[in-house]
This record gives C-alpha cells, structure tokens and sequence, in this order.
C-alpha cells in the first residue's frame, strides 16, 4: 500500500494544479496527462485519481473565492459566497471554512462507509442486467432533464450513442458503419471524441475569462485558533452539507455539482428561515463546501464497488484502468481494496487541508498568467495527446481526422451542454449489450 | 577527487555497455484482443518478460481485421500475437492465413475446456431437466448450446452476455439458473460460490465430470485454443523463441506467475513442438463447420 502513495501525492500536486488554473478541471487534466498516465498500473491510477479528484476539490473553492470563477460547476457557491465574503475582507475565513469543512465532510463519510463495507462486498450480486439498464437509463435522463435545452439534449445524446456504436462489437460480433475500413472495426476513438466534442468547446467557452488584477489579495490565515472558532460556530452547517452532499452525490452524471448546490441551497433556506442570509454567508459557504467533498466520496463508491464511471472523469479513469487489465468492480471489489482507497483519502485529504489553507495567499500569482497564451498551450498539448495516444494503437492519423472531423460539431453545439452526448457515447456499447441479454432473457 | 570521478565514469560505462552491447532486436506484441480481456492481461506479462530481450513495441490491435491490417503492415519485422482458435475456424474476418495454425507460425496455444456451472447447491438434474435459464457469450456458443439441448431433448432458454465476467456475474446474482464459459478461470475464482457441474474436458477438470458422461453428441469433449503465433521468424528463429516462452513458463517469470494463478489453462509451450502444433490444429479444425 505505502508504494502507492508517491502516485497519490502526484494526484495532489497536479490537483493542485488543476483547482488553480480555472475552467480546467480534473477531466482535462486527465486528459493532458493521458500518454503519462498510460504507464501507470491500474492501482497506481486509483491512487493518482484519489489525488487529484480530492484536491481539486479543496483548491477549487480558493481559486472560486479570490477571483470568482469556477473552476468546476460544483464551485458555483464558493464564487457567489466565498468571493461576497473576500471582497469585504474575510477571505481567509471563507478559504479555511471551506477546506476544514471539506476535510470533516470527507472524514465523517469515509466513516460511515467503512462501517457497512462488508455488505459492501455483496453489492454486486444485486447488479443484475435490469439494474444496469435501469442505472444508464436514470443517469441519461438526468442528464438531459438537467439540460436547458431538453429536446437538443435528446438529440444530443441519441448522436453520442450512434457514435458509440460504430464499430465492431464483441457480444454478437456484428459490425456498424465500418464501410470495409479497419480502423472503424475498432470503433472511434473515445479520446479524439471527447476532446471534439467536449474539452475543446470547454476551453473555448472560457477564452475571455479575465482574472482580476486589481484586487487587494490579502487572505489572513495565520490565527489557526480564530478560524477553528468560527468553524465551530456553524458545524451544524457542515453537517447538514455533509449528509446532503453524500445522498446526492450519487447522482450520476451531476454528482459533486448536485452535492455543492443541494447543500447550499439547503443552507441558505435554513439561514433564511433564520433571517440571517445575505450575500457572503459562512454557513451557506461551508455547508456546499462540505457537501461537495462527501458528494466527491460518494460518487467514487458506484465505480469502487460496482464499476460504474458516474462522471466523465471515472469513465476515463475506468477506461485507463480496464487497458492495464485492472476492472474496476464486481468481483474486484473487497475489504482490502476499500481500505487501499480510504487510507489514501485520508493522507490526500490531511495533504490537501495543509496546502488549501495556508498556501491561497500566493494564489494571487495566477493573475499575472497570461491566460490566452495559457489556455493556447493547454490546446496545443491536447492535439498532441490525440496523436499520441494514436500511436499506442498505430492510429494516429485515424485519430487525428475523428478528432478534426467531429471538431466543427463540437465548436457548433459549444453554448450547449454537451455531457449526455458524452455519456451516451461512453456507453453506447453497453445500452446494445444490456438490450440484447434483456430481450434474450425475457424470450 | 580525480579518483571519484574515475569511479563514476566506470561505473557509469559499465552500466551502460550491456545497453550498447546486446544488439535488442525489435519485437512487436500485437493485442488482437481488447484491452479489458485476458489476451491483454497475457500478451502485457510477455512484453514485462520479453523486454530484457528485445525491443519490444506493444501494438493494440483489437479485432481480427485490425490486427491483420497491422501484420501486413509490418510484415517482415519480427511480430508475436495471438488470436483465438474458434474465430479463426468460424469467424469470416478471423479465416485470414495469419491467424490460422501452420507449422511456420505457431509457436504454442493455450488449450481450455469450456464448463457448465451453477450457484452452490446447483446440481445435474437442473440441465437435464430443462426449462432453465443459461447464460453464455458468443455466437459459437449459442450455436453449441442448442446441440446441448437437442442433444438432452430438453428447452432451454439461452441468455447472451457481453463475457465471460458478465456470465459468472448473472449466476451469481440468480438472473439465470446455469452458465456456460469457455474458460473457467472466472469459476474458480469463485470456487466458494459457484460449482462445476460440467466439462467438456473428457477427463473432467478438477473433480467437475464429464459433459460426455451424460450427454454424446459432436461437441461434448471440444475443447478450445487461443493460438500464440510469430511473423517475420525464420525456422531456426522459431525454434529458438519457442525455447525463450518454454523458459518464461518454467520460471518465476511475470508469464509463468500468470499461469500459476489461472486455472484452466493447458499451455503447450513446454510441449514438443510437434504435439503442440498437433493440437492447436485439432482444437482449431474441432469448430469448422
């Protein structure tokens, strides 16, 4: 086990890296660091994603609070909350409220979990073809149902799963859209796809974000002892972020943004009711911060114990793993693996509060980034990462013309939300072999 | 000081000349299979060992007609890949001349039994009896289990999954009565709660008995193949790589530690060469229509 925390520490440092620069997030980092990662074994992967997927957590929410930009969706509170709070001077308490928040949401549900892990062990023998159905159904509709545009949404995704099935496939060994080539027998490439149709229009969308340079980055977090105090103060707000952000954070395709805003927008009824909600509240700010780190441990149980990716970035983590023979679930998953897991939550989470906290003040040097040429860079390394990962499998070319061809979709449909395309294309293999075994079973 | 520096640039040079020593031949492991499955987990365990010998490049090449494709290509440099018996005997884009067993290209084969198999506490007299569930994967094996069937004269319901794992995972959660796998690694695997009812070994597997003890038919003792073959080789080469893999399965290598822990596997690399390409031949011919 202990071989595997420098792989977790790496997670940390490129988490940090990933919660810092905004509107990049874990998936794109993933994605940049993907020929790397192709070296990893399938533990060693875990332990990188446990690493990086905790800690953009806790970084996210200082990057959220100093210049009021996301760098996930599940940092929205933290922008409207923790930035209302630094501008009238108390940044440190929203940035340390937030990590201790996340640090004792994460602790209280890893264990709660550990309690009912060897019941954890039989989950799978439940996992039967009609709750997989059922499963792919539930997160696709609610990731059209979460789309403002429902009717491009289902359009969106019925697209992303004719995508999916080109190809060859293994269960009946029928072969769709291939037209005698053999690269198409091998299906598309889900990196070129995802980049296209996803990443690309992401960074795109965020070209103009203007960091502020002119804002005063004073963040006091020197008095450990004042910060505790007021954390205190407001732990039942913490709590209730905690239980709230674990139930929803199994809400596939959602999770950690559903944990965030559920919570917040809990907290902020409560304080309300209390008459003491204004713009920059503590409670509200700590609650969706908790939330969002028991929301990130909850969504990570489906893939730990059922192999289930609930987020594009477990789809890809699942993806990686499964190459290095590693299949994530089922009849992998037991006490040993869940305590791999739990002890390198705790160390990232001890790691995580440690540099969250007392390091935002140097956050202020990101402002002096030049953002275009940045986020230029990130575009550039991407393209190479497609061809790269094209040569792993001689492809490279075939890669490349899936990538530019699907490319101009993705800058078209740019304003909207592109994820049910995404999932349905991550498991459009799986929606053909579920139907199949249903209809045989029910013949 | 002049000393030390002396030291490191010997240690340094000698470290470096096996490098520049040992011409490393290039070598390429081509994955016909898909990168979740067994041939990966395999073929990753040659390339751990064959590494210290050769320049190995690891090229994934998922399905017959891909994997042809990249044969063609790199036709004349040295190749090893491996392809599975039944495609080639019954698959129309697994028919092609590379993946078929000749003396020139085979190097050994994984022969496996396939088993009948329930949930603990299952026995015979659910086959035989009929109106159940079973569950398999495969177009081959559909086709076998109405054999089975016609062969019993009873009606059974056939559910097709995606793998083998799919298959051991729907007996263990009770959506069908019996599965049938054509490797029972995954059975043993769960030897606490699951039980061999049946294997078309004819000499049974691990205390399971005999499909042909209940049923004849063609096709109650066809055992499988996965064929490991080389391109680019020429005779002496062949024998003298075929002695390389003979030595990684008689070793604690990361190949002979994969067998060790998989049950099922009858792997002929430390046979005689000519009992080997005997029986990837037959087990190949054993599915031609």
């Amino acid at each position: 086990m202990i071989d595997l925390i420098p792989y977790t520490l790496i997670g940390v440092g490129f988490g940090v890296i990933a919660g810092f620069i905004p509107g990049i997030g874990i998936f794109a980092t993933l994605m940049i660091l993907y020929p790397w990662l192709l070296d990893f074994t399938g533990l060693q992967l875990i332990a990188f994603y446990i690493g990086i997927a905790s800690t953009t957590q806790y970084i996210g929410s200082v990057t959220a609070t100093v210049f009021a930009v996301p760098g996930e969706s599940s940092s929205l509170p933290s922008v409207i909350e923790g930035h209302a709070l630094y501008k009238k001077g108390q940044g440190g308490f929203a940035i340390s409220g937030a990590a201790i928040g996340s640090f004792v949401g994460s602790f209280i549900v890893l264990g709660i979990v550990s309690l009912f892990v060897p019941s954890l062990e039989n989950l799978y023998y439940f996992y039967s073809t009609h709750i997989q159905a059922s499963i792919i159904l539930m997160v696709l509709g609610l990731l059209i149902l979460a789309s403002s545009k429902k009717i491009i949404a289902c359009i969106l995704a019925f697209f992303g799963y004719i995508l999916g099935t080109v190809g060859c496939r293994d269960i009946d060994e029928k072969c769709f859209a291939t037209f005698d080539n053999d690269d198409l027998t091998t299906g598309l490439p889900f990196i070129s796809v995802i980049l296209a149709l996803y990443i690309f229009p992401i960074v795109i969308n965020n070209w103009n974000i203007k960091l502020p340079t002119d804002s005063k980055f004073e963040i006091e977090t020197r008095n450990i002892g004042l910060h505790l105090k007021k954390y205190w103060q407001n732990i039942g707000a913490s709590l209730r972020g905690t239980l709230v952000g674990f139930v929803t954070g199994f809400t596939p395709g959602l999770s950690t943004t559903m944990s965030s805003n559920m919570s917040y927008a809990l907290e902020k009824w409560v304080q309300r009711r209390k008459k003491s909600y204004q713009v920059g509240n503590y409670a509200a700010l700590i609650s969706a911060e908790t939330g969002n780190n028991a929301g990130s441990f909850a969504a990570l149980l489906p893939l730990i114990v059922l192999g289930i990716p609930i987020v594009p970035s477990e789809a890809l983590l699942y993806e990686l793993a499964s190459a290095k023979g590693f299949i994530l679930g089922g009849e992998n998953f037991n006490a040993d693996f869940f305590s791999t897991v739990a002890y390198l939550l705790v160390i990232t989470n001890f790691i995580a509060l440690a540099i969250a906290w007392p390091f935002a003040k140097h956050i202020c040097y990101i402002s002096k980034l030049n953002y275009k040429v940045l986020q230029s860079i990130i575009l550039f390394v991407l393209v190479g990462v497609v061809a790269y990962v094209g040569s792993q499998f001689w492809q490279s070319f075939y890669y490349l013309v899936v990538f530019v061809a699907l490319l101009p979709i993705g800058i078209l449909f740019r304003k909207y939300d592109m994820l049910p395309a995404i999932f349905a294309f991550l498991v459009a293999t799986r929606i053909d072999v579920v139907i199949i075994s249903l209809t045989s079973l029910h013949s | 000081m002049k000393k030390t520096l002396l030291s490191i640039i010997t240690a340094i040079t000698l470290l470096a000349a096996p490098a520049f020593a040992a011409s490393t031949e290039k070598l390429y492991i081509v994955n016909s299979g898909s990168t979740n499955g067994t041939f990966n987990a395999i073929l990753s365990a040659y390339a751990t060992d064959l590494k210290t010998m050769y320049d190995v490049e690891y090229v994934q090449a998922k399905g017959c007609s891909k994997a042809s494709a990249i044969l063609k290509k790199i036709k004349g440099a040295k190749a090893f890949y491996i392809s599975q018996g039944i495609q080639a005997a019954a698959l129309p884009t697994c028919s092609k001349d590379v993946f078929q067993p000749t003396p020139d290209k085979i190097i050994a084969s994984d022969i496996k039994f396939g088993m009948i198999f329930g949930p603990t506490g299952s026995d015979v007299s659910k086959l035989t009896k009929g109106n159940i569930k079973i569950a398999y994967n495969s177009n081959v094996n559909e086709k076998w289990l109405n054999s089975l069937d016609q062969s019993l004269e009873v009606k059974n319901t056939h559910v097709k999954y995606k793998n083998s794992t799919a298959v051991v995972l729907a007996v263990l959660n009770g959506e069908v009565d019996l599965g049938f796998v054509n490797s029972t690694k995954k059975v043993w695997k769960q030897k606490e709660k699951l039980v061999g009812l049946l294997s078309l070994n004819p000499e049974g597997d691990n205390g399971v008995p005999p499909l042909s003890g209940v049923t004849k038919f063609n096709g109650a003792e066809k055992g499988q193949v996965d064929n490991f073959f080389v391109q680019g080789f020429s005779e002496s080469e062949l024998v003298k790589f075929r002695k390389t893999i003979a030595n990684l399965h008689k070793t604690d290598s990361t190949v002979g530690s994969w067998y060790k822990n998989a049950l099922g596997y009858i792997n002929t690399a430390v046979w005689d060469r000519e009992d080997a390409i005997k029986a990837s031949v037959n087990y190949v011919d054993m599915w031609r229509d």
